[in-house]
């Protein structure tokens, strides 16, 4: 579904992403893995039209969209949950979820939309005229999330879902990524927790200042291995 | 100094002892032309005023060009724009000085600007005819080097004051005034004098420069319900005013100053001939636009600036370009400043053209022109009548 | 001093000054940028005004209509063309692009119109109607209910059309503007566009009260600012109350106090309210974005 090749992007003069390259298959999640600054939420951003890119390719859905702006990546059905959320804060829960559906869907699936998001997200039908600004750091990842389903998306983005929020809402945000999946949703993930990737991705890449330094299945991993935490490192 | 600058000045000193013939040392004077400076708001919102002013004074020094010039020397005018703005009307006159050399200068048409670089001409020492500047104070207390033939504030506060002890039953006053030194000039003898003529100032309201409402002053004026009010404003605020005042009610008669005596204007500003039908305002133009008085002038205006809308504003320039020339000839073939200025001072009854006065200075007098007369609207609103001095009841 | 007469004619400065205000605070909250070339927005819209009504001969509501169209389309234009390529810049530059937008407008007016003012007849005559001892201007009354009408469009705009919601949406947060599909050059171009076109609106109501000029509109950029800041910089309803309490009290303190401070009167008031309110009377404290 996903294919990027010798992928290069920075900003200004710094160049952050030295050609990357990975593919995500449909049906399945696929996590990046790797520390601080290795390039893995600037790979997200590129790949979502966030971040220009000054080389390499991009395809999705048989398609080359490295060069598109980003309004027309989401249109072309690709949704990034982005890792600072960036949600509406002054708008409520309902608000925010119309405006993930509203280039994409017509008025009528919206609410069916939503209806489909409370029921993957039941805290979030408990807080429907809240603002946003308002939630818990845990809510404000799900309602993320759920902006990003209101368009039916063919891949979703999920750029380190997990930052800054405790072990149970993890626990959580695993369930709901494995449920998503199992639906058939394509994912790609960013991750620094290993536990949480390696929990529900069927393949990972290790990303290093800018490069893909390793790659395996995850079942051939586990989060202990020696090897692997130094690539992290 | 720095060393260049004494160096270069040495340089000149030393080019000017070679080249300069005696006769042709002084400034602006050469055996051809004669360098007038000129300034004014040409750029900014008073640019609106500027234009015109200076016009009539180019179209005065055009129509002598094209008759020969003076004693055989062409006028020549340089133009700088002083934007209505003390400190750079202060930049336009110095540059006029030093870097143009100029050999007289006439403009100014913003007080406080002109005001602000009365300095330069008293250290230079440079022959100065006001353009259209009311505020006594450029002329008085005198100059030696400073002249103008419009009629001063205090002049037109003396002019409005004569008419209004006319009109019958008149006793009580409100005044209606912009906040500035304009505003002051005109109302300075007019305050110093008005009771000893048995009047009385009942309400003093200020309406702030481009105003665009003046209900509060409307209302304020209503309500000490005078017998006439006097306005001391700029025109925009003057029909801003009138405009307001027939809106809530009040009933006149306005005095208004020589700043509004295009009455006709005033009468398309505020909105139709209902808002000024009992105006009555000071002039200092022999006639209305268009009245017999004022051929001579206007084809002369109309001949240089075809395009441009004729306005009261394009003759204030003229009475003062008018008596530089006659002082220009009267200088003689000889030219210095020093003539000039004695000529100047030996104007008697001098031709002001289109302004009413007549010209006179002297040794002790600096003030060419200190009569005016009043102007209202005739009763279809549609001409200009000139009253003279007091008032007279419009059929 | 009849004080129904004041507030009247206080409402119908400050509908103007409110709608001024709104022009400034919708592209602040979009662009975080004071539009320094909103004055003569207004003198563009006041001067479209004048041409199609007096010059062209259309009715007044044609004529009205049409002006405020033309100014929405200038202000796309202007931010296509002028403000696009430079979006990425900080603020600062693009602020000094509006003060020389001021500029090219101001100069662009006076091509056609030259230094002359011109005189935009009013609407209903200047005949008052009396209320009792008030004196209420009809010209007072078109703008006060044609501001407010147009207030209530803005308002149903933003609460209930899909551009609306989602210029709102990029108001708050860009990068989520453009994570959920909205075109975020669009809804700049809609902004200038909308921000453009209330101006033109305030500049064809204040046609009968100001004289018209190309300077006409510093004045009412002045107030409007004013009332933009003393209504949170970033409020919709902010600035329409705060802009309708500027043009009140102007009216009452130059009414019943002194006509020679009337002018500074609101910006006096302001410091105050800003003194123990630093976020304007319905600004909220900065909050950290989510």
């Amino acid at each position: 579904m996903l294919t990027v090749t010798d992928l290069e992007a920075g900003y200004g003069s710094i160049k952050v992403l030295r050609g990357i390259g990975f593919t995500v298959p449909a049906g399945k999640v696929v996590a990046l893995l790797g520390g601080n600054g290795a390039g893995k939420t600037t790979t997200m951003k590129t790949i979502a039209g966030i971040v220009a890119a000054t080389a390499g390719q991009v395809e999705f859905d048989g398609r080359r969209i490295e060069r598109e702006p980003s309004h027309r990546i989401f249109a072309r059905g690709l949704a990034l949950v982005p890792q600072g959320r960036e949600l509406f804060p002054e708008m409520t829960v309902i608000e925010n979820l119309e405006l993930g559906g509203l280039a994409r869907r017509s008025t009528t699936e919206i609410a069916a939309g939503i209806a489909g998001v409370f029921a993957q997200f039941p805290r979030l039908a408990e807080r429907a005229h809240q603002r946003a600004a308002t939630l818990s750091g845990g809510e404000q990842q799900m309602l993320a999330t759920g902006r990003a389903l209101m368009s039916r998306p063919k891949l979703l983005l999920l750029d380190e879902p997990t930052t800054g929020l405790g072990p149970l809402i993890v626990a959580e945000l695993i369930r709901i990524v494995r449920e998503l999946n199992r639906g058939g949703q394509t994912i790609l993930l960013v991750e620094q927790n290993v536990r949480m990737a390696l929990a529900v991705a069927d393949y990972v890449y290790i990303i290093r200042t800018g490069e893909i330094v390793a790659e395996s299945e995850a079942a051939k991993l586990s989060d202990r291995d020696e090897m692997f935490r130094s690539y992290l490192g | 100094m720095s060393t260049r600058r004494i160096g270069a000045g040495i340089a000149t000193l030393v080019l000017a002892g070679l080249l300069a013939t005696p006769a042709l040392a002084e400034p602006g004077v050469s055996a051809t032309t004669i360098k007038i400076g000129m300034f004014g708001p040409l750029t900014g919102p008073v640019s609106v005023y500027g234009y015109p002013i200076n016009n009539g004074a180019i179209a005065i020094y055009n129509e002598i060009n094209a008759k020969g010039g003076i004693n055989g020397r062409k006028l020549e005018i340089v133009h700088e724009d002083g934007a209505c703005d003390p400190a750079k009307t202060r930049a336009a006159v110095k540059k006029l000085i030093s870097r143009d050399e100029v050999f007289l200068i006439h403009g100014g048409s913003c007080s406080a600007a002109v005001f602000a670089a009365r300095e330069e001409f008293v250290e230079e020492k440079v022959p100065f005819m006001v353009m259209a500047a009311t505020m006594d104070k450029i002329s008085d207390p005198m100059d030696k080097y400073i002249f103008t033939t419009t009629l001063p504030g205090s002049g037109d506060g003396r002019v409005m004051l004569d008419f209004i002890k006319t009109i019958p039953g008149v006793k009580r006053l409100a005044v209606v005034r912009n906040k500035n030194e304009w505003a002051d000039a005109k109302l300075e003898k007019f305050n110093a004098n008005y009771k000893a003529a048995g009047l009385e100032v009942i309400a003093d309201v200020e309406l702030a420069r481009n105003a665009t409402d003046a209900t509060t002053q409307a209302l304020a004026v209503k309500q000490a319900n005078p017998d006439a009010t006097l306005l001391v404003t700029y025109p925009g605020e003057s029909a801003v005013f009138l405009r307001d005042a027939l809106k809530y009610g009040l009933k006149g008669p306005y005095i208004g100053t020589n700043g509004i005596m295009d009455v006709l204007d005033l009468k398309d500003r505020a909105g139709g001939a209902e808002a000024v039908k009992d105006v009555y305002v000071s002039a200092f133009l022999k006639g209305p636009i268009g009245s017999p008085e004022m051929k001579e002038w206007t084809d002369i205006y109309v001949k240089q600036f075809p395009n441009d809308k004729l306005q009261s504003l394009s003759f204030y320039g003229m009475s003062g370009a008018l008596t530089v020339v006659a002082a220009l000839e009267k200088a003689g073939k000889d030219l210095t400043r020093e003539k000039f200025i004695a000529a100047l001072e030996s104007i008697n009854k001098g031709n002001a053209g289109p302004a009413f006065c007549e010209v006179q200075f002297a040794k002790d007098r600096r003030q060419g022109c200190l009569d005016g007369t009043m102007w209202t609207l005739s009763a279809d609103g549609n001409t200009i009548v000139n009253l003279g001095p007091s008032w007279k009841k419009i059929k | 001093m009849d004080i129904a007469t004041l507030l009247v004619a206080g409402l119908a400065n400050g509908s103007l000054y409110s709608l001024m205000a709104l022009g400034l605070v919708l592209v602040y909250k979009t662009q975080d940028v004071i539009n320094f070339a909103h004055g003569e927005v207004l003198a563009t819209g006041a001067f479209l005004g004048y041409t199609l009504y007096k010059v062209v001969g259309l009715p007044y509501p044609i004529a009205f209509v049409v002006a405020i169209l033309l100014g929405g389309l200038l202000g796309g234009l202007i931010e296509r063309i002028a403000f696009r390529p430079i979006a990425h810049h900080p603020h600062i530059t693009l602020a000094m692009v509006t003060v020389g937008l001021s500029f090219a407008l101001k100069g662009a007016l006076r091509i056609p119109y030259g230094r002359d003012i011109y005189v935009f007849p009013p609407l209903m005559g200047h005949t008052p109607i009396m209320v009792g001892a008030t004196a209420i201007s009809p010209q007072s009354i078109v703008t006060i209910v044609v501001a407010l009408m147009l207030a209530g469009a803005l308002f149903a705009f933003f609460a209930y059309t899909t551009m609306g919601k989602q210029m709102r949406a990029t108001q708050q947060n860009i990068t989520g503007a453009a994570l959920v599909g909205i075109n975020t050059g669009r809804i700049f171009s809609f902004t200038w566009a909308l921000s453009c076109l209330i101006g033109a609106a305030a500049g064809v109501l204040a046609g009968p009260l100001s004289l018209l000029y190309p300077d006409m509109g510093t004045n009412y950029l002045l107030k409007g600012f004013a009332a933009a800041v003393l209504g949170g910089l970033e409020s919709v309803p902010g600035a329409m109350v705060a802009g309708l309490i500027v043009g009140v009290i102007e009216m009452l303190f130059g009414g019943l106090i002194s006509t020679a401070f009337q002018e500074v009167s609101a910006f006096f008031i302001i410091i105050i309210v800003l003194m123990f309110r630093p976020h304007g009377l319905f600004g909220q404290k900065p909050v950290h974005r989510v």
